[in-house]
C-alpha cells in the first residue's frame, strides 16, 4: 500500500472523528446528549486500551506468554470497588469542580500549590514515555504497511514519525482545547473516543478471526501445532519465577486504572451521571476480556508463521495479513492501532494540559497582577493559546523520547514504567478520601520520595542502557557503593526490574505519607477540605453555603473577573442564573459570601482551585480564618445538626407520651365505668337472695304456727339462697383475683380425659334432673397438657352446666368432643338448646351479661360463670369462642396449647 | 446500595485477588490441555468472566437514584 493512500485514509478517519465529535456537541447543546448513556461511558473508559494493548499484547504474549494478561486482569481485581471509590471521587469532583488528578490531590491537602506542581511534574515525567510509545506504534505500523524500512532516520526532516507527531499536535489541539470551559467536560471528545473503542475492538477481532479461523483451524489447531515447538510450549504457563512479577503487574494496573490522567479524565471528569458507573463497572472489564481473547492465537500464529524470519512480535498484527496479501485487513488493523493511539493521545494531552494550566501556568499568571492588567479581556484567549502550545510541547517531548529511548524497548516495558509513576499518586489520593488525618506534609513527602525512588530504580537503568550513564553505575552502584545499585537497592535481588522499582517506590511513598500525616498538624483549610472529602456524602448538599469564607468583594469586581476568563456575556448569564436560583441580589454593592464562593468555584473549574483562590482573593479582602474558626464553623454546623436531631427526637417522644397518656385515660374511664356497672350488678345480685332470705325468715318468725311442710320448704329456700350468695361472693372474689393477676395457676401435667370424666361425675345429677343426655367422645391419642386441674374442671362444669340450663328437658342432647389440633387441644361442647343471637356472642363472656338483656337467655347462675371460664382459658394461653343461632343450639369451642409450661 | 451489597463487593474484590494470585493460581499453572486449549488460559479467562458476571449481578440489584451514605 502506498504511503500516500495511507495518509489520505488516515486523514479521512480523523475527519470522521471530527464529524462525530461535532455531532455529539450539537446534541449536547440541544439537550439530547449522546454521552449521557452508560454504554458510551463504558466504551470511553476503554481508552485504557492503547496501541500498547493493540500491538504490545501480542508482542508480549509471543515473548513471555501469559503475563501480558496481568495488565487487563489487574483492573478487574478492583472493579468491584469502583462503586465505593470512584463514586466518592466523582461526587467530590462535581461538588468542588475539580477537573484533573493534580487538582484533586492538591485540593484535598488544602489547595496547596506546591503539591499540585509536584503531581503535575510527576505525571508529565511518567506520561511522556507513554505517549512516545503511541507515536512509535503509529510510525512503525505506518512504515510496515507502506513497506518502508522501520529503522530510525538520522535526520528528523526525513523521519516520518516527526510529521506524524506534527499531525497529532494539530489533531490534539483541535480536540482538546476548543474553548475554556467551566467544568472541562468535552462531550465531543467522549463520543469520539467511544467510537474509537469500537473501531479498535472490531479491528482486533477481525484480525483475530482471520488468523484463528482463516489461516489455522481454530484455537485447538494453533495450540496443538505450537505445542510441538518446545520454545512455544513454555508460554502456556507462567514460569514459577514470574509469579511475583505477575502480582506486581496486576497491582500496578489496578492502580493505574484509577489514577492515569486519561482514565481520571474519562471516568471522573467526563462522567455525566454517577449511575453510569454501575454498568461500566462490568462492561469495561468485559471489553478488556473480549479484546484479549485473540491475543494468544495471533501471537502463536505469528510465531509459527515467522519461525525462521526476523519479524518483531510487536508487528505480527500487521505482518500476518500482509504475508497473506490481505491489504484491506492490514489497513483495518492499522486503523485499529491508529485509533487506539490517537484516542490515548488526545485524552492524555487534554488531561495533562488542564493539569499544567491549572497548576503551573495560572498560578504564575495570577500571582503577577501586572500581567493580568496587560492581558485584560483576552485572558481567556491567552490561557487557550498557552494550552495549545503546551500540547505541542508534550508531543514533541514524546517524539524526542521516542527517538532516543523508547525505540529500544518493547511497548509494554515503557508503558509499565509510566504506570509505576502514576502509582505514586495512589496513597495520597486513596488516603485522602478515607483518612481525615492525612496531611499535606505526608502527601508531599510520600509523592516526592516515591517519585525519587521511581526515577532512581526505573528511569536511571533505562538511561544507562542508552549510554547516558556508565554501566558501572548499575553494576557497582554510585561511587561504588554496592547497596545503592539502582536495580538491586539495599541488596534486594531476584526481583525483576519493574517489581523491584514499584516495591521500593511505593514502600517509601506510603511510609512517608503515614509518618508525615501522623506527625504534622493540618492547617485550617486543609482541615476543612479533609472533612469535605472524607464525608462528602454528608456535606455535598450544604457545601455551597457552608464554606468558610469571610471576605468583602464588590459585585462588579467579580463580574469582570469572570468576564476575563469566560467572556462578558457568558459570565453575566451564569451569575444571573445563580443569583436567581439562590435568591440573591446582584444589585448590591458588595457580594454575598455565597456569590464570592460561586465565582471561585466557577473559576476553579477553568483554572484550578489554587489559582482561583488567588484570583478571587485579589479582588476580595479576605479575612484570614484561623484553624480554630474553621473547626468552630464545622463544629457549629455539626452541633446544630445534633441539637436539631435531639429536639426532633424529644418532641416525638413527647407526642408519644401524650398519646399513651390519653389511651391510659380512656382505659381508666372504661374501667371506672365497668367497676360502677359491676358494683351495681353485684349489689343487685346480692340483694335478690338477701331479700328473699329476709322475707322468708320474717314469715317464719311472725308465723310460728306454720305447717310443717310449708316451713321446711321455706327453710330449704333460705339455705339455697344462702348457697347462691356464697357462690356469688366466691365467684366475685375469684374473678377479681384473676383480673388483677393475683391468682397464680397451679400448673401440673393434666390428662384432659380425667378432668372431663370428673366434671361429668360432678354434674351428672343436674343433667339427670333435667333429663338431658350427655355424649362424649375423645380422640384416643390425646396428649397430656400443662394446666391447673381444678380450674380446668371449673371450666368444664361451667360450660356444661350452662348448656344444660338452656337445653329443653327430655330432648336435650349435649355432645362433648375433644380432638388434637396441633399445637393445641380443641374441646367443643355442643348443645341443641335455645341458642344465642350472634349479636350477643361477644357479650356473653362479659361479667353479668344477662343484666343488659335479660330476655334472651336468662341464666340461672350468677352471670359470672362465662367470664370466669374465659379468664381461666386465657390464663392457659387458650381461646374460646361460640357459634350459635337462636333455636339452633350453641357450640362452645375452646383451645388450649399442648406444650405450654409458662406459669402465670 | 445497602451495606450488604457493599460488603459483597469488597468480598468479591478479595475473591478476585485470591483467584489471580499464588497459591490458587499455581493450581492451574500446569501444561495440560482441555479440548486442545491450555488449562491455564481456560482458568484465567473463566475466573475473569466469573468476577465480571458476579460484579454485574451484585450491582444489578441496586437502582435507587439518589442514595447517599
Amino acid at each position: 500500500m502506498s504511503s500516500g493512500w495511507i495518509i489520505c485514509l488516515s486523514l479521512v478517519y480523523l475527519l470522521l472523528l471530527f464529524v462525530i465529535a461535532n455531532w455529539a456537541e450539537h446534541r449536547s447543546l440541544i439537550k439530547r446528549s449522546l454521552v449521557n448513556n452508560p454504554y458510551v461511558y463504558a466504551l470511553s473508559l476503554a481508552v485504557y486500551c492503547t496501541a500498547w494493548t493493540f500491538y504490545g499484547s501480542v508482542g508480549r504474549a509471543a515473548e513471555t506468554g501469559v503475563d501480558f494478561l496481568s495488565v487487563y486482569i489487574g483492573p478487574t481485581l478492583v472493579v468491584p470497588l469502583w462503586w465505593i471509590v470512584f463514586r466518592k471521587i466523582i461526587r467530590i469532583c462535581k461538588v468542588q469542580r475539580i477537573t484533573n488528578i493534580a487538582d484533586f490531590i492538591s485540593a484535598r491537602y488544602g489547595k496547596n500549590r506546591s503539591l499540585g506542581v509536584i503531581v503535575t511534574v510527576l505525571c508529565l515525567l511518567g506520561i511522556i514515555p507513554y505517549i512516545s510509545i503511541q507515536l512509535k506504534a503509529i510510525t512503525s505500523s505506518f512504515l510496515i504497511l507502506s513497506g518502508e524500512t522501520t529503522a530510525v532516520k538520522s535526520s528528523f526532516w526525513e523521519d516520518q514519525s516527526f510529521y506524524i507527531a506534527l499531525a497529532l499536535i494539530v489533531f490534539a489541539i483541535l480536540f482538546g482545547t476548543r474553548k475554556l470551559e467551566a467544568n472541562e467536560r468535552h462531550e465531543g471528545l467522549v463520543a469520539a473516543i467511544a467510537f474509537e473503542s469500537l473501531v479498535k475492538l472490531f479491528a482486533f477481532s477481525a484480525i483475530g478471526v482471520f488468523v484463528t479461523y482463516g489461516i489455522f483451524n481454530g484455537f485447538g489447531d494453533i495450540v496443538s501445532r505450537a505445542s510441538t515447538v518446545p520454545d512455544l510450549r513454555k508460554i502456556f504457563v507462567l514460569p514459577e519465577a514470574q509469579t511475583g512479577s505477575w502480582f506486581w503487574h496486576c497491582f500496578l494496573a489496578a492502580i493505574a486504572i484509577l489514577f492515569l490522567p486519561r482514565q481520571f479524565q474519562v471516568t471522573v471528569v467526563e462522567n455525566v451521571n454517577e449511575n453510569h458507573l454501575r454498568k461500566a463497572q462490568w462492561l469495561f472489564p468485559l471489553y478488556l476480556l473480549i479484546i484479549n481473547i485473540f491475543v494468544m492465537p495471533i501471537a502463536l500464529g505469528g510465531k509459527l508463521l515467522f519461525a525462521n524470519s526476523n519479524v518483531k512480535a510487536d508487528n505480527f498484527l500487521l505482518e500476518i495479513p500482509l504475508y497473506f496479501k490481505q491489504e484491506g485487513l492490514a489497513f483495518l488493523t492499522y486503523l485499529g492501532g491508529f485509533s487506539a493511539a490517537t484516542s490515548m493521545i488526545i485524552v492524555e494531552c487534554t488531561a495533562l494540559t488542564v493539569m499544567f494550566s491549572n497548576n503551573l501556568l495560572m498560578p504564575l499568571l495570577v500571582s503577577r497582577p501586572g500581567w493580568q492588567e496587560r492581558l485584560g479581556q483576552s485572558t481567556g484567549n491567552f490561557v487557550i493559546t498557552a494550552r495549545r502550545l503546551f500540547i505541542a510541547v508534550i508531543i514533541l517531548l514524546a517524539y524526542v523520547y521516542y527517538r532516543n529511548v523508547s525505540d529500544r524497548y518493547s511497548l509494554v516495558s515503557v508503558g509499565m514504567v509510566s504506570f509505576a509513576a502514576v502509582a505514586q499518586l495512589a496513597p495520597a489520593a486513596i488516603g485522602g478520601i478515607f483518612w481525615k488525618r492525612a496531611s499535606l506534609v505526608g502527601a508531599i513527602g510520600g509523592i516526592l520520595m516515591g517519585g525519587l525512588m521511581w526515577l532512581y530504580t526505573l528511569i536511571i537503568p533505562s538511561m544507562v542502557s542508552n549510554g547516558f550513564i556508565s554501566t558501572d553505575f548499575l553494576s557497582y552502584g554510585p561511587a561504588y557503593i554496592h547497596w545503592l545499585r539502582p536495580e538491586a537497592l539495599f541488596g534486594l535481588e531476584g526481583m525483576d526490574n519493574l517489581s523491584h522499582g514499584v516495591f521500593w517506590s511505593l514502600l517509601f511513598n506510603v511510609s512517608f505519607y503515614i509518618w508525615g500525616s501522623l506527625n504534622f498538624k493540618q492547617s485550617a483549610s486543609e482541615h476543612n477540605q479533609a472533612a469535605l472529602f472524607v464525608d462528602i456524602f454528608k456535606y455535598d448538599t450544604s457545601y455551597e453555603s457552608s464554606v468558610a469564607w469571610r471576605g468583602k468583594a464588590l459585585v462588579s469586581d467579580l463580574t469582570s473577573l469572570l468576564g476575563k476568563f469566560f467572556g462578558q456575556v457568558r459570565s453575566e448569564r451564569a451569575l444571573n442564573l445563580y443569583a436567581r436560583r439562590n435568591k440573591l441580589n446582584l444589585k448590591t454593592r458588595y457580594a454575598s459570601p455565597q456569590l464570592v464562593n460561586y465565582t471561585e468555584k466557577m473559576l476553579s473549574g477553568a483554572i484550578g482551585a489554587a489559582s482561583a483562590r488567588i484570583v478571587v482573593s485579589s479582588v476580595a479582602e479576605e479575612e484570614q480564618i484561623t484553624v480554630n474558626e474553621v473547626i468552630d464553623i464545622l463544629k457549629t454546623s455539626q452541633e446544630l445538626r445534633l441539637v436539631n436531631q435531639e429536639l426532633t427526637r424529644k418532641s416525638l417522644e413527647l407526642e408519644q407520651t401524650t398519646t399513651k397518656l390519653q389511651q391510659a385515660n380512656e382505659l381508666l374511664k372504661i374501667a371506672d365505668q365497668q367497676k360502677d356497672d359491676f358494683l351495681s350488678t353485684v349489689t343487685h345480685e346480692i340483694r335478690t337472695p338477701l331479700t328473699s332470705i329476709r322475707m322468708l325468715s320474717e314469715i317464719l318468725q311472725t308465723n310460728p304456727d306454720l305447717e310443717e311442710n310449708q316451713r321446711s320448704h321455706f327453710l330449704n329456700t333460705v339455705i339455697k339462697e344462702t348457697d347462691r350468695l356464697t357462690r356469688l361472693v366466691n365467684e366475685v372474689l375469684d374473678l377479681e383475683r384473676f383480673e388483677s393477676g393475683r391468682y397464680l395457676l397451679n400448673f401440673e401435667t393434666v390428662q384432659l380425659e380425667d378432668v372431663i370424666k370428673e366434671s361429668l361425675n360432678a354434674i351428672e345429677q343436674l343433667a339427670k334432673d333435667k333429663s338431658v343426655k350427655i355424649q362424649y367422645s375423645v380422640e384416643s391419642t390425646l396428649p397430656a397438657i400443662e394446666g391447673d386441674r381444678d380450674r380446668l374442671m371449673q371450666v368444664f362444669i361451667n360450660l356444661i352446666s350452662n348448656s344444660i340450663k338452656f337445653c329443653y328437658p327430655e330432648i336435650g342432647i349435649i355432645k362433648i368432643q375433644v380432638s388434637q389440633n396441633y399445637p393445641t387441644v380443641r374441646i367443643q361442647i355442643i348443645d341443641n338448646g335455645i341458642g344465642i343471637d350472634p349479636q350477643f356472642h361477644e357479650l356473653i363472656f362479659d361479667k353479668f351479661y344477662q343484666t343488659t338483656d335479660q330476655s334472651i337467655r336468662k341464666p340461672k347462675g350468677s352471670g359470672l360463670g362465662l367470664a370466669i371460664t374465659k379468664k381461666i382459658i386465657e390464663l392457659h394461653q387458650g381461646t374460646i369462642k361460640i357459634e350459635s343461632k337462636p333455636e339452633q343450639g350453641a357450640t362452645f369451642t375452646f383451645e388450649i396449647p399442648i406444650g405450654q409450661t409458662k406459669t402465670i | 446500595m445497602n451495606s450488604t451489597q457493599k460488603a459483597t463487593l469488597i468480598v468479591l474484590c478479595g475473591v478476585a485477588i485470591l483467584l489471580f494470585n499464588t497459591p490458587v493460581l499455581s493450581i492451574f499453572n500446569i501444561s495440560t490441555f482441555v479440548g486442545g486449549i491450555p488449562v491455564f488460559y481456560l482458568y484465567l479467562f473463566g475466573a475473569w468472566l466469573f468476577i465480571i458476571l458476579a460484579t454485574a449481578w451484585v450491582v444489578r440489584r441496586t437502582n435507587n437514584e439518589a442514595e447517599n451514605e
